[in-house]
């Protein structure tokens, strides 16, 4: 997905001029209009209305909605959240897809049977994921709850903010660790075993090895899996959260996304589920942007 | 069968012109070799013929026919590319066959000219397999075959042996112009292989830097070179240069070193003092007695090739660490001389040829 | 292995075999539920060996369904609105990302590199953040509780159309001049050459849009209101939200268990074209 502005030159030959290139791309041009261009540009236009509770009446309000926002200290709180969980299980995932990986880089016998074990749960819906955890945990059934009830932990994320964030930083966690094991054995593997020889030749245990040789190698990898896992925190667990929290207990789940969702579909707010749409689409554009600056930088090296 | 004309071509990217007017009348059956050096424009001018680069500016015909409008496929011409272009999802049989098929041929008829061209080539036993399970030569008799069952009137190779190591280069070089005889199918050849240009072409058209430097065939290329660029270009050992004046009232050539030669009966009239570019190839330079020597050399390197060698060396007041400077003689196989040694040479009485300082044309 | 330590080994093996245990836990104890019948799903502590109405279970999922306050819906019509739904979206994206690929590609004209930046755009925007006004178009445009406006939306896809310009890219020159010499049109060459040779790439994305089709929540969610539209994904949450009253534990993990195993099967049994295809639009 990477180009430099060089690559743009294509192909040395090409098709003479005709109608039909506008034909072969007016499909995607089309539902990328309707679906995508007319939709964010509402997004933003909306961002700026304030619809009465009826719908009976807006009023043009410039960037009333975004100081709202910026004055409520919810959507504060929200940000500041979704940052935390999303810091959460980029860490987690990424460390345990790490370990997972250097093992089974190092173990010939059963790698790929290993791999295979450990990719599937990338297949698993969100909100699946989200149930399958919640069942786990059910305060008053749920095998885990039960077991840590033994211990005499009383488990209730139904009640308990702080629990409830952690269940889902569980479930995301589990389901995004099979994503960064695949690129961290992919690029472990990708290093040439000469340089792991000489590295071994020259005295350096597989600890060692590893800190020294194969995890300063595969920097660029994990920096794209940082920011992958940090956009897949903080758009793609919707499924999870609605599943295992639905936002709750008092909004102590609520991440932005969610937010969006919950002030639009069920608050009705329409302006400042706009405007909070409009930052999201800001948030991924400077995400996107950060990471193609690096993506250049990474060719070089 | 046709012949092709080239009449004044040009070709611009954007301002920049890369062919500036070349001018060539291919006849029927004949091979025709362009050679130069990378970026030269030899390839754009095949590629012109074949029709996948447009003409900025002047005539290409076909068999009589102006073909500047005509899409490639209509031009009754065959293609051999460089990295054979073969689809790489079809058998051997289907990349022959594919053209044929969009020219609406009927089946038997693709089934024979296929088996012909198969058969031709040596390539039956290969109809079933793609190519990536074909070695380089194989693919490269594919590719050949692909042009042969067109049936064109114009064969065109682009480098079509540069990818093959030099054994099969040789053996390939052989088939394609015994191929090309047997076929009587006018040729265009474009290579940057000096070597392949000699022995393949009927003529030949020297490119530099998008200029015909000489068309004519290889003989008279290689004996009356109508450049300096020619001269060093064709050849191996490349020819030997100096610097020099004409003086003894055009008897004699006074090198920038000092050395002085004979000019011989060598056409130059009222030219004395003239400063000019001299040229002599390796093997025009005879060991002789120091005191009829019209070159002293310090050997400085021996190449022994067997059936010749090859002593490099440098004349007593040269830098005699640069061997881009250096002055190559040809000797007898079993010369042996040595690196150190001094060794005399006079240039033969056919051996020289001068070249004008500025434009570097002959004179 | 560079160096024979058996400690070392056998310690790495360990911490797999580990990892994946503890991945698997959560599968396991959804299977074990599943199988057991609706009391002993309510009894604490739940078992964690499987019982006997596992295939009871699944029947009585697959054709009847769960009572979800209203009409129950048997998961074998949701599998079947997840299936379509996943087939439209992948096949969907996988042609038109072809198409514009390919014009951007093969063909110079007036706009390319502004469609070009417009369908990249769309890669930044996932659906999330522009649910609301995108749902008000798909109103406006009638499409609620469709097809059509379940798959057509997900459909544009900057990835897609990136990695089949990035496949073109590689594709030597010569090759669409031989066709041309060959005597094949534009059309004639992308689908005689360009589609067979970019066979491998297409299985491989399919993978990955299969999966992402499938896995779709929060979009089917809020356009299908009509019970018969409903898919498997979002079944589960239906359920869930009941089955705290219902007690039915066992068909609710069945439904899970049915509902993850088509695209784990997908990526199980197509794992290399699966690694390649994520490697390859995401890198």
């Amino acid at each position: 997905m990477l180009f430099s502005p060089g690559e743009f030159m294509l192909k040395r030959v090409h098709f003479g001029p005709s109608w039909l290139p506008f034909a072969l791309v007016a499909p995607q041009i089309f539902i990328t209009l309707v679906f995508f261009m007319w939709p964010a540009g509402q997004a933003i236009f909306q961002s700026f209305l304030i619809e009465d509770a009826f719908g009976l009446s807006t009023e043009f309000v410039w960037l009333d909605n975004f100081k709202d926002l910026w004055n409520d200290q919810h959507y504060i709180d929200t940000f500041s959240r979704t940052a935390f969980f999303s810091l959460m299980v980029a860490f987690f995932s990424l460390s345990i897809a790490l370990i997972l990986a250097g093992m089974a880089d190092r173990v010939v016998k059963f790698a790929t049977a290993y791999r295979t074990m450990l990719i599937w749960p990338y297949a698993v819906a969100p909100v699946l994921a989200g149930a399958l955890w919640v069942f786990m945990f059910d305060p008053t059934l749920g095998i885990v709850a039960y077991t840590l009830d033994m211990f005499g932990y009383d488990w209730n994320h139904k009640l308990n903010g702080g629990e409830a964030m952690a269940l889902v930083i569980m479930a995301a966690t589990w389901k995004q660790i099979s994503y960064n094991f695949l690129f961290f054995l992919a690029a472990m593997q990708s290093i040439p075993k000469s340089l792991i020889e000489a590295s071994a030749i020259d005295g350096a245990g597989p600890a060692r090895r590893f800190w020294t040789i194969i995890f300063p190698l595969i920097t660029p990898t994990t920096f794209f899996l940082l920011v992958v896992n940090i956009v897949y925190a903080f758009f793609e667990t919707f499924g999870i959260i609605h599943a295992v929290t639905e936002g709750g207990p008092a909004g102590s789940t609520t991440i932005l996304v969610y937010k969006v969702y919950n002030d639009g579909f069920i608050g009705l707010d329409l302006g400042g589920s706009a405007s909070q749409s409009v930052i999201l689409m800001a948030i991924v554009i400077f995400i996107t942007i950060i990471q193609f600056r690096y993506i250049e930088k990474k060719v070089d090296y | 069968m046709a012949g092709v004309n080239i009449q004044n071509i040009k070709k611009s990217y954007g301002s920049v012109e890369v062919l500036h007017g070349i001018n060539v009348d291919i006849k029927d059956g004949e091979f025709i070799v362009i050679v130069g050096a990378s970026g030269c424009g030899k390839s754009t001018l095949l590629r012109m013929v074949a029709g996948l680069e447009q003409i900025t500016e002047g005539d290409i015909s076909i068999g009589g026919r102006i073909v500047n409008e005509v899409e490639p496929k209509d031009r009754d011409i065959a293609m051999v590319f460089q990295n054979y272009a073969l689809y790489p999802h079809m058998s051997v049989y289907q990349n022959m066959a594919y053209g044929l098929k969009l020219m609406n041929l009927s089946k038997d008829e693709i089934e024979a000219r296929v088996a012909k061209a198969a058969d031709m080539l040596q390539i039956g036993d290969y109809l079933k397999r793609r190519p990536r399970e074909l070695s380089g030569g194989q693919r490269q008799r594919v590719a050949m075959g692909r042009a042969i069952v067109r049936e064109p009137s114009v064969f065109l190779f682009d480098e079509p042996l540069s990818n093959l190591d030099a054994k099969l280069r040789v053996t390939m070089r052989l088939e394609i112009r015994a191929l090309q005889r047997r076929l009587d199918v006018t040729s265009l050849y474009v290579t940057h292989d000096q070597v392949e240009a000699m022995t393949l072409a009927d003529r030949l058209i020297v490119l530099n830097d998008g200029y015909a430097e000489q068309i004519d065939t290889p003989l008279n290329i290689y004996e009356k070179p109508a450049s300096e660029f020619v001269a060093g270009f064709i050849g191996s050992p490349p020819m030997n240069f100096f610097t020099g004046t004409i003086s003894g009232n055009g008897k004699q050539l006074e090198l920038d070193t000092g050395s002085i030669m004979q000019i011989g009966d060598y056409p130059v009239e009222n030219s004395h003092g003239r400063n000019v570019r001299i040229g002599v190839r390796a093997e025009k330079f005879a060991p002789c007695n120091k005191d009829e020597a019209e070159l002293v050399l310090n050997v400085a390197a021996v190449e022994t090739l067997g059936s010749e060698t090859l002593a490099h060396g440098f004349a007593d007041n040269t830098d005699s660490n640069d061997f881009n400077n250096s002055i190559v003689v040809k000797l007898a196989g079993d010369a042996r001389p040595v690196v150190g040694e001094v060794l005399p040479v006079r240039v033969m009485p056919d051996g020289l040829h001068l070249f004008d300082m500025e434009n570097g044309k002959r004179i | 292995m560079i160096e024979n330590r058996p400690i070392v080994t056998f310690i790495s093996h360990s911490v797999i075999i580990l990892g994946i245990i503890i991945i698997a836990f959560p599968v396991w104890i959804t299977f074990v539920a599943a199988s057991h019948d609706a009391l002993r799903m309510t009894q604490s502590p739940l078992p964690l060996w499987p019982g006997g109405h596992f295939f009871e279970n699944l029947s009585e999922a697959l054709f009847v369904g769960l009572d979800v306050g209203g009409a129950s819906q048997p998961v074998a019509l949701m599998l079947l609105n997840s299936f379509v739904m996943a087939m439209v979206i992948a096949l969907g994206k996988i042609a038109i990302s072809l198409l514009s690929a390919f014009a951007i590609v093969y063909f110079r004209f007036p706009f390319r590199m502004g469609f070009f930046w417009m369908i990249f755009i769309t890669l930044m925007l996932p659906v999330e953040v522009r649910i609301l006004p995108t749902f008000k178009v798909v109103a406006d445009l009638g499409l609620l509780n469709s097809y059509a406006g379940l798959t057509l939306p997900l459909i544009a896809s900057a990835t897609a159309t990136f990695m089949f310009r990035q496949v073109f890219l590689t594709i030597p020159d010569e090759l669409l001049e031989a066709a041309r010499i060959d005597g094949a049109g534009p059309m004639r060459f992308f689908f005689d050459i360009l589609l067979p040779m970019s066979r491998t790439n297409i299985a491989a994305l399919f993978v990955i849009l299969f999966i992402f089709g499938w896995n779709q929540y929060l979009w089917p969610l809020l356009i299908t209101t009509d019970q018969s539209l409903t898919t498997v994904v979002m079944g589960i949450k239906q359920m869930l939200e009941a089955g705290e009253q219902l007690l039915q534990w066992n068909k609710i993990m069945m439904t899970t268990l049915i509902a993850m195993v088509p695209p784990i099967i997908v990526v199980v049994s197509m794992q290399k074209m699966f690694v390649k295809g994520l490697t390859e639009t995401d890198k």
